[in-house]
């Protein structure tokens, strides 16, 4: 049983894909570069074959949708990073809170074109069950046995960083040790006639991407204990409303790769608009960029997302 | 007060459902066990005539009339319908205009649902509305409503996690306020009946043509139905100082955790379920003696009412046959991501005014579930109460709630 209260929390394993590649490196890598998306409608994952990365639940993988995959690879390789070995038949407390604002549509599109347009009146029933949005946690608590809180955030564009905030409640209240954290998103018909139909400025709008970018959340006495890798530490977690926008149109050479990673506009500029999954790769790319150049070790990273409204949620990391 | 923790009141509950369109119809209906179930068919499918809790048109547009409430999609005016209730008697908006302005950067909200604004976009697919409509779709945009009408600039999370995903927004406030980061957090769960939902149980063999009966021994599935609830969860202190006119029952113990077995079919053991309720408890520092009366999710399928009986066995022991319980999907309907906020009213009803409602149309228990379902209404003075719900995904959340005692 976790002890009652506060823990100080830190991460130990990432686990991300995109259409950028699938290694923390790579997605270091291109934002050194400094290259940006080109204006195209959108970007997808290609040559990804779930089924050879999907054990358990291989037989339902064709049933399955891209967010699934996505969330169901990354959390794999983010728990191996963190030297997690998960026997699905033990029983552990591990939670799962992931965040995605608009996952379901894709799966909800193509069943309701069958109800809606096609007049099918009782289509097959493998294709109901991925209409619901909590899917991606489900799938991954049931693909590793993780049995703690399973939760799926639906928060739009800040559904990443509110997981990610949502699991540090957990572990520094002490109610969880470890939790699988992050956010997906995937590419559908309708998704981007939703996100046009609720964008106050047109202009605003990035090419679409689709990825999963997952985190290990522990609490540092966990970590220690078990001599895990250490990322960072979160160091805080902050809501607040504020009506600052942010900042667009940077130069991205003027920008040192900590400073990309903690301005959302700039980060997006570099791998396209993944909604709710962008904040979940920004707090892995620069739990990354901490762990891996000591010089930044006195620094706090604090990244902040906005809705867009005011409402903002920051998180803190800084190396331990 | 426990483990010098900061103790969670009810200080305000709103609801729609096929009920009612407030909390007096919906505490006269439950107390006469009349069901809000009937033959419909709203979407006029084809061969889809079905037993639903609908809310009636003239419920919704009383309701909104009262509280001034415009909107395109009725998941959003079922929520705000439900808010503005929740407000007015928790005495938030008397508050307010008397000068003594809340710290609204300690007001959170926090909303479950599976849907979000699912009637818009089946009419946007359909062709009937233009692209402007799908701004009523998507999920979070509902919490951003309540946020916005309430004038919460605190913490916000739109929970989905399929049926238990308003418990588990109630355990998410509850533990929110309890650790200092709020002193109020709005909670509440919405959901509407859509082609999406009535073909797709339908496709699983889930639903029943006939009215539900759950735990009978001839159940034959769910019926679906709709609705909102919103609950206004305060820290006691700050409840007290303000005055507020109800202090309907405390929230005392939250528990969560998932069954990792199948997307749909419930861990036949009641594992997850069972692992939640214990979690529940000791949240509460409750003795399964004290807890007087459970609000069973109690769909009437096969295997959700046979795994829930598991699960109280598992934790209750020969308790189990003397505690009762109820399933109040028989008189509302399964109002999917709504259900876990809805059925924490009701608890909180019973609670206030010391009644246990019935589960209609149980007649008969399975053979060797020996469990003690209330058929009738009884009254009966309560201290505790808990509320359970499971979903799709095997997520399963409990919550208890205690009478408030002025301690």
């Amino acid at each position: 049983m976790p002890k009652a209260g506060p823990s100080r929390v830190v991460i130990t394993g990432i686990g991300l894909i995109s259409p950028w590649g699938i290694s923390i490196r790579e997605h270091i890598m291109r934002i050194k570069s400094r290259e940006k998306v080109l204006r195209k409608s959108e970007y997808a994952i290609s040559n990804f074959v779930p089924e050879d990365h999907i054990e358990k639940l291989k037989d339902y993988a064709r049933r399955m949708y891209p967010a699934d995959h996505f969330s169901i690879f990354a959390a794999g390789k983010a728990l191996k990073d963190a030297g997690i070995d998960v026997n699905p038949k033990l029983d552990n407390s591990i939670a799962v809170i992931m965040g995605s604002g608009f996952c379901e549509l894709a799966s909800r599109e193509h069943y309701l074109k069958r109800v809606v347009n096609r007049n099918e009146i009782i289509p097959s029933p493998f294709i109901f069950p991925n209409t619901i949005s909590n899917t991606i946690s489900a799938y991954i608590s049931i693909e590793y046995g993780l049995k703690g809180r399973n939760i799926t955030l639906a928060d739009s564009r800040y559904s990443g960083v509110s997981a990610v905030a949502c699991a540090y409640d957990l572990i520094n209240s002490g109610k969880a040790e470890i939790a699988v954290t992050g956010g997906a998103e995937e590419l559908s018909d309708s998704l981007h006639k939703v996100i046009m139909a609720l964008q106050k400025e047109p202009g605003d709008l990035l090419p679409l991407s689709e990825g999963a970018s997952l985190l290990i959340l522990e609490n540092l006495e966990s970590a220690l204990k078990r001599n895990a890798p250490i990322y960072c530490e979160i160091s805080d977690v902050n809501y607040k409303n504020c009506h600052v926008q942010p900042s667009r149109n940077l130069c991205l050479r003027d920008l040192s790769e900590l400073e990309i990673v903690q301005q959302e506009w700039s980060f997006r500029e570099i791998f396209g608009d993944m909604l709710g999954a962008t904040p979940a790769f920004m707090i892995a790319c620069a739990a990354a960029l901490l762990r891996a150049d000591q010089e930044l070790a006195k620094e706090t990273v604090s990244i902040a997302i906005n809705d867009g409204s005011g409402y903002t949620i920051s998180i803190s990391l800084k190396s331990l | 007060m426990r483990n010098n923790q900061r103790q969670v009141a009810i200080t305000g509950i709103g609801i729609i459902s096929a009920l009612g369109g407030s909390i007096e119809e919906t505490y006269t209906s439950l107390r006469e066990g009349k069901t809000g179930i009937k033959m419909s068919n709203p979407f006029s499918l084809p061969d889809y005539d079905m037993m639903l809790g609908v809310v009636s048109e003239d419920t919704l547009a009383r309701a909104c009339d009262k509280y001034n409430i415009k909107g395109e999609d009725n998941s959003e005016l079922f929520l705000l319908c439900s808010l503005e209730e929740a407000i007015e008697n928790a005495g938030l908006k008397d508050y307010d205009n008397k000068g003594c302005l809340l710290n609204q950067e300690r007001m959170g909200v926090i909303i479950g649902t599976i849907l979000g604004g699912i009637q818009s976009y089946e009419l946007f697919l359909g062709g009937s509305v233009d692209t402007q409509r799908l701004r009523s779709y998507p999920l979070f945009v509902l919490t951003q409503k309540v946020a916005d009408r309430a004038g919460c600039r605190g913490k916000r999370q739109t929970v989905s996690t399929a049926c238990s995903s308003s418990t588990i927004a109630i355990g998410l406030a509850y533990e929110e306020i309890r650790r200092g980061q709020a002193d109020i957090v709005i909670a509440g769960g919405v959901d509407t009946l859509s082609r999406l939902t009535i073909t797709g149980f339908e496709s699983l063999q889930a639903s029943s043509r006939e009215l539900c009966r759950p735990f009978d021994k001839n159940r034959q599935g769910l019926n679906l139905g709709e609705g909102a609830a919103v609950l206004i969860l305060e820290e006691l202190s700050h409840a007290k100082r303000r005055k507020c006119p109800h202090i309907y029952a405390e929230v005392c113990g939250f528990g969560s955790r998932a069954d990792a077995v199948h997307i749909t079919a419930p861990d036949r053991f009641g594992r997850g379920l069972t692992a939640t309720i214990r979690e529940a408890l000791l949240d509460a520092a409750l003795d399964i003696t004290e807890i007087d009366y459970i609000n069973m999710h109690g769909t009437a399928t096969q295997y959700n009412d046979a795994m829930e009986i598991t699960a109280i066995m598992n934790i209750f022991g020969e308790l189990a046959h003397s505690i009762p319980l109820t399933s109040t999907k028989s008189l509302t309907g399964h109002c999917l991501g709504a259900a876990g906020a809805i059925e924490a009213v009701i608890s909180v009803l019973s609670l206030w005014h010391g009644f246990i409602p019935p589960t209609v149309n149980f007649h008969e228990p399975d053979d060797g579930l020996e469990i003690a379902v209330a058929k009738t209404c009884i009254c009966r003075e309560l201290n505790t109460c808990m509320s359970l719900n499971a979903g799709f995904g095997g997520n399963n959340a409990a919550i208890i709630l205690k009478k408030y005692t002025g301690e």
